[in-house]
């Protein structure tokens, strides 16, 4: 009854509305967030689950000025359709790829290799023009604090060859949102680097014990009878120095298989 | 037979009576023993000022024995002192010669008992003998004197010439004469004697008196037969007397008489010894003194002209002065008073010039006093002192007197002033001489220059001219503009010196010295010219630097001077001490000479010498000095100080001491001379405008200056001010000059530094090792221009340490905080000798990355060597360029390591695989090499996998 309901909601929903691929853009005074992310496949079992890839991404700008505020922590909620299955995943440690070069963490962790992403942000130093900086990310499952965690490693060469290690911690929570990433950036970028976008595509997938995994895995949240399904696929909050937070929730549609 | 009646009774009453016990050879008391009356022709006493008195007599009596009337002694010497400004005019009347004074008198009257046959217009009074016989008189002549004297006059009573040559007394201007008659005849025993000089000889009331008549009374007739011809009155009623044109009291006349039998003795001088108890002595002061002096007249014409009429040129001057005589002259007038002080100020912009002093010389008070009618020339002042010539024409000498203006010596003359003036003026053939010390200011600001002659000779003369010398080496120097100037004149007479006489004296400068002439127009040009450069022209090589600037006469003067070197051309100032400050203050202090002698600054902190010339025209003057080393000065790490005797000529005027800041550069080391921090020049010294014209420093310390190993073409750029007059206020304008500068030999000196990298601490993945890296260049070679030094991949930045970065307004106030230091560096140079040390700073940049730039101090001087942080193939790159050319012995920098502050990070355990470093350097030379070496983390034994390479022995690279 209860699904019955939910899949006429989410019919309606599917008729009104055209599928959602775009970025979810707040804003506040001359901060602005886009959030975006993508789910695929989009044919997904109505039941049970089946390994996907997630991208969750965000790019922070100041509408005026030379840079936004500083993040100082990101929290990225995932629909409770979708979760994350480490199991039989090697865990890495923030010791093992921290600090390394690309090439050196993947040699350390590369079986706990989970998905990869970019990051940028600006480097602000006093009477120095903002630079930017990009790295390429790589995700490791790994464990932070004693708990599960996504370790998003980042190695750049410009303007000088440096690695951080973002530690991205799961947490389980209840509600429409079954999976809670969460990170702290000011241990990681000093206090000149200004996050200006992270993007992150989790996909990996992994035989465990005969059987066929993804490190992230969904089913479709599509009432019986209705074939398409139109959720929210995640909640993201941004904190930013000075107390300023922006949240954005990303709606993204599926089809429902069987 | 008349005599020898005389000589017979003398006999007989020495016979026949004895001689007095109680008196003996000298003058009766009072003024029966010496009286002196100048009288009118009515016989009242002549009192006005300046006037000619009709006879001026004089009464001389000896003491007498009693009863026989014979005088207790027979006169020898007589000298009769008369007041000053009581002059006697032998031109006034014509001379009797020699062959006449001697030729006995033959008298239509009657025998003459003259032995003179002098023409009668060349009589000039009358005289009384009074001997026992009885008194007779005798024509008084004018006569040719001899030579070494102004005038003679002398009578010849029974054929007995006698004579009274005049010595001329100038003490202070006083010109008085006192009257010498030396070895009088004993022929005839002279108890009285009356002197009566006429005041005007031509007047006809001494017909009766004059020549056959005298004693001859011709009872009908005495001026037609007396009278003096016309013929002879070539010149008009001349007076021969007049009286001192002073109202200052009453007239005083002294005599001083010794005896045959008992001869005085004299001084070196001349004049009597008057403590010999020979000399008898007596003194007739007047009732009252002169009076009518406020009636006088007192005028002279006063002119002062420069011998040039171009600007700023070297120049003579001419300077008369031509009273009014008339009074002197003519009977019926009295005398002008004479001019006792001149006070001649030049017009402002007429100065000294400097190049006079060059083999100048002066004169010092003994010389002065040892200037005689007789001397010969340099006798008494010497002749390299002499700056100009003089004249005095007086109608009292029939030729001109003529002489020299000497230079007085410096602070030992009359005034005890820097600079005065003798004036001597003299005719050895007359024995006449005028000698005058003048006092000769020049403005401190102005250097304009105000002359004073006190105390001018009462001596009439018609006309006083200087003549300063021309040439290059004249005194003086024209004002810098065309225009009319005007000297001002002031006279103060004898008679009352507080009355001032104004008067004017203009000339014009009408042409410049420019090409075509023309005059300057606004303010003076500045195009100094500047020239400098290094002896040895090889790159890297010791040398001697020299500086030589010049200016035109026309130009400013140069007021500033400030410098930038080339880059590279260094001192080395290991091993040399700093001339102390307080060295320097007290030889500001010091006279030129004993500066010369002992100088201030020891000699350690020598490092060249100065060479400057001063004033106008083609020679000017030039005067040593030297150059020292010395500490900060007004914020510069490092100052010269040239200190220069101020000895031109004669005129020690001190010393002249100019210190110079020297700022080094911080980033490139280049040397400048920064006027801004930095002594003015003097442009005016003791009053004398310096005119600096040729200055020439030689910094030629052996192994001081050290060349750049550099051969790209740079320049010595030389900037300078300069200032137009008024000097108190000047006007400065800026000129400038490079000089090319280029080395050579570049090619042979060898570029090959050594270079060692090597890590401390942590070898692990994530820990913060320590870097140190040290150059080692060859000594001799090229200096290193750039260093680009690219570490191991393994090593990143790290990120989380970049705690505090120094911004660059923080750097250049010298206040980075402590947190933007993350190492720090010692930089040691045969230049200095101790080392350069200081802490690295991060440091903001134009660049991605901060700066890492090392701050080094030593011995004052900063140097920060900048480099660039970026990267470069994986690995963290810093480049360091634009490096001081600058030798180095060996340069270590460490970059901090540890948790807290190391900036390096390992991405790699260190010892798993060899560590190679990329190094690239370039010389000034332009050589370049690039390294490899191996890094040299301290693994445990057994940790380090892989194989040590054989250089990776060292850790070094070359």
């Amino acid at each position: 009854m209860r699904a019955g309901a939910l899949s006429v909601l989410a019919f309606l929903l599917a008729l009104a509305l055209p599928p959602a691929t775009g970025a979810e853009v707040v804003q506040r005074g001359h901060l602005r967030v886009a959030f975006e992310g993508e789910l695929t496949p989009h044919l997904l079992p109505r039941s049970g689950s089946a390994p996907v890839s997630v991208t969750v991404g965000a790019k922070i700008s100041a509408t005026a000025g030379p840079v936004p505020p500083r993040l100082r922590r990101i929290s990225i909620a995932i629909n409770r359709y979708g979760h994350l299955t480490p199991g039989g995943l090697p865990v890495c440690r923030v010791e093992q790829i921290q600090p390394a070069t690309t090439k050196g963490a993947l040699e350390a962790c590369r079986r706990s290799l989970v998905g990869e992403g970019s990051f940028s942000a600006n480097v602000l130093l006093p009477e120095q023009a903002p630079f930017p900086s990009y790295g390429k990310v790589y995700a490791y499952n790994g464990t932070y604090n004693g708990g599960p965690a996504i370790l998003a490693h980042v190695y750049g060469t410009e303007p000088a060859p440096t690695s951080y290690t973002l530690p991205f911690q799961v947490a389980r929570t209840k509600g429409t949102y079954g999976t809670l990433l969460s990170a702290s950036l000011p241990q990681v970028t000093s206090e000149w680097g200004y996050v200006t976008g992270l993007s992150l595509t989790l996909d990996r997938t992994f035989s465990f014990r005969g059987e066929r995994r993804g490190y992230v895995s969904a089913s479709c949240p599509a009432p019986t009878g209705f074939a398409l399904a139109t959720f929210p696929l995640a909640h993201s909050t941004f904190a930013f120095t000075g107390g300023v937070r922006l949240s954005a929730t990303l709606s993204r549609s599926c089809r429902a298989r069987g | 037979v008349r005599r020898a009646g005389v000589l017979i009774a003398a006999l007989l009453a020495l016979a026949a009576v004895a001689p007095a016990a109680d008196a003996s050879f000298g003058f009766p008391l009072g003024s029966a023993g010496f009286s002196v009356a100048a009288t009118q022709a009515n016989g009242d006493p002549a009192d006005l000022a300046g006037s000619h008195p009709y006879a001026l007599t004089t009464k001389i009596a000896f003491n007498q024995q009693s009863p026989s009337g014979f005088p207790q002694g027979d006169v020898k010497d007589l000298f009769v002192e008369l007041p000053p400004g009581l002059i006697e005019n032998p031109g006034a009347v014509p001379k009797c010669t020699e062959s006449e004074f001697s030729a006995p008198r033959s008298s239509p009257f009657e025998a003459s008992r003259s032995g003179e046959s002098c023409p009668e217009a060349s009589q000039i009074g009358v005289v009384g003998i009074d001997t026992a016989a009885g008194t007779r008189h005798f024509g008084v002549f004018n006569l040719v004197p001899p030579p070494g004297y102004p005038s003679r006059f002398g009578f010849s009573p029974y054929g007995t010439p006698v004579s009274f040559l005049p010595r001329v007394r100038q003490a202070d201007g006083e010109y008085g004469l006192t009257l010498v008659s030396r070895n009088f005849s004993q022929l005839f025993d002279t108890r009285a004697i009356e002197l009566t000089i006429w005041g005007n000889p031509w007047a006809t009331s001494h017909d009766g008196e004059r020549g056959n008549c005298l004693n001859e009374a011709e009872p009908a007739s005495p001026h037609a037969q007396c009278e003096v011809p016309l013929a002879d009155r070539a010149h008009g009623l001349w007076a021969y007397l007049t009286l001192p044109s002073s109202c200052s009291g009453p007239l005083t006349f002294s005599i001083a008489a010794d005896s045959w039998q008992q001869p005085g003795g004299y001084l070196p001088s001349g004049l009597p010894d008057l403590a010999d108890p020979a000399w008898n002595t007596a003194e007739h002061r007047s009732a009252a003194g002169l009076k009518d002096c406020d009636q006088l007249d007192f005028f002279s014409l006063a002119k002062a002209l420069p011998s040039a009429s171009s600007v700023s040129s070297s120049t003579g001057l001419s300077f008369s002065l031509e009273p009014n005589l008339t009074g002197l002259l003519a009977a019926d007038k009295s005398l002008s008073s004479r001019i006792k002080r001149a006070t001649i100020a030049l017009p402002e912009g007429i100065t000294i010039n400097p190049s006079v002093g060059a083999g100048l010389g002066a004169c010092t008070e003994a010389q002065y006093a040892a200037e005689t009618p007789s001397s010969a020339p340099g006798a008494g002042c010497p002749n390299p002192s002499k700056i100009g010539l003089v004249t005095v024409r007086t109608p009292l000498v029939e030729d001109a007197l003529k002489g020299s203006l000497f230079i007085a010596k410096p602070f030992a003359n009359p005034f005890g002033s820097a600079y005065a003036l003798y004036f001597v003026a003299k005719s050895a053939e007359r024995g006449f001489m005028v000698k005058v010390a003048g006092k000769l200011d020049a403005d401190p600001l102005s250097g304009r220059l105000t002359a004073t002659f006190d105390n001018l000779p009462q001596l009439p003369y018609t006309d006083l001219k200087v003549d300063f010398r021309e040439g290059q080496r004249a005194p003086l120097v024209t004002p810098a503009a065309c225009g009319r100037y005007t000297t001002q004149i002031a006279l103060n007479p004898w008679i009352d010196p507080g009355a001032t006489l104004q008067q004017t004296s203009s000339f014009e400068i009408v042409r410049g010295i420019t090409a075509g002439g023309a005059c300057p127009t606004g303010g003076a040009p500045f195009t100094p010219r500047a020239t400098a450069g290094t002896l040895n022209a090889n790159a890297g090589s010791a040398t001697a630097f020299y500086l030589h600037l010049t200016r035109n006469d026309y130009e400013q003067e140069i007021t500033s001077y400030s410098a930038q070197l080339p880059p590279g051309l260094l001192g080395r100032i290991a091993g040399i001490s700093f001339c102390p400050d307080a060295a320097i203050e007290a030889a500001k202090g010091r006279a030129g000479a004993a500066e010369l002698e002992r100088p201030s600054c020891p000699a350690a902190s020598e490092i060249g010498h100065t060479f400057s010339g001063y004033g106008a025209g083609l020679a000017p003057a030039y005067a040593p000095g030297k150059f020292y080393l010395a500490g900060p000065y007004h914020g510069a790490p490092l100052s010269v100080v040239a200190i220069n005797s101020a000895i031109v000529g004669p005129f020690d005027l001190g010393t002249i001491v100019i210190r110079s800041a020297i700022q080094v550069d911080p980033r490139s080391a280049r040397v400048t001379i920064d006027s801004s921090a930095s002594d003015p020049i003097p442009h005016i010294f003791a009053g004398i405008p310096l005119r600096l014209r040729d200055v020439r420093v030689h910094v030629d310390r052996p192994a001081f200056m050290v060349n750049p190993t550099s051969c790209a073409p740079f320049s010595i750029a030389s900037t300078l001010t300069g200032s137009d007059a008024p000097f108190a206020n000047p006007r400065d304008v800026v000129a400038t000059a490079t000089v090319p500068y280029q080395l050579s030999n570049c090619s042979s000196l060898k570029f090959s530094p050594a270079f060692a990298l090597s890590l401390r601490g942590p070898t692990k993945r994530g820990g913060y090792p320590q870097l140190r890296a040290v150059v080692t260049p060859r000594p001799g070679g090229a200096n290193i221009a750039s260093a680009a030094v690219t570490l191991p991949p393994s090593l990143f930045l790290a990120q989380e340490h970049i705690g505090e970065i120094c911004t660059r307004t923080r750097f250049r106030a010298d206040a980075c905080p402590a947190g933007s230091i993350v190492g720090k560096a010692k930089a040691e140079t045969p230049l200095l000798s101790e080392p350069m040390e200081g802490a690295v700073f991060l440091r903001s940049s134009d660049n991605s990355l901060p700066d890492l730039v090392a701050v080094l101090h030593g011995r004052g001087v900063r140097i920060d060597l900048e480099g660039r942080i970026d990267s470069h193939r994986g690995g963290i790159r810093g480049r360091f360029e634009g490096l001081p050319d600058a030798p180095l012995t060996r340069f270590t920098m460490t970059i901090f390591g540890g948790r807290k502050r190391g900036i390096l990070v390992n991405s790699e355990n260190l010892c798993r695989s060899p560590q190679i470093a990329d190094a690239r350097f370039l010389g000034h030379s332009n050589a370049g090499v690039v390294l490899k070496p191996k890094v040299n983390p301290k693994c445990r034994k057994g940790v380090r996998k892989h194989r040590r390479g054989k250089s990776q022995a060292t850790g070094r690279g070359r």
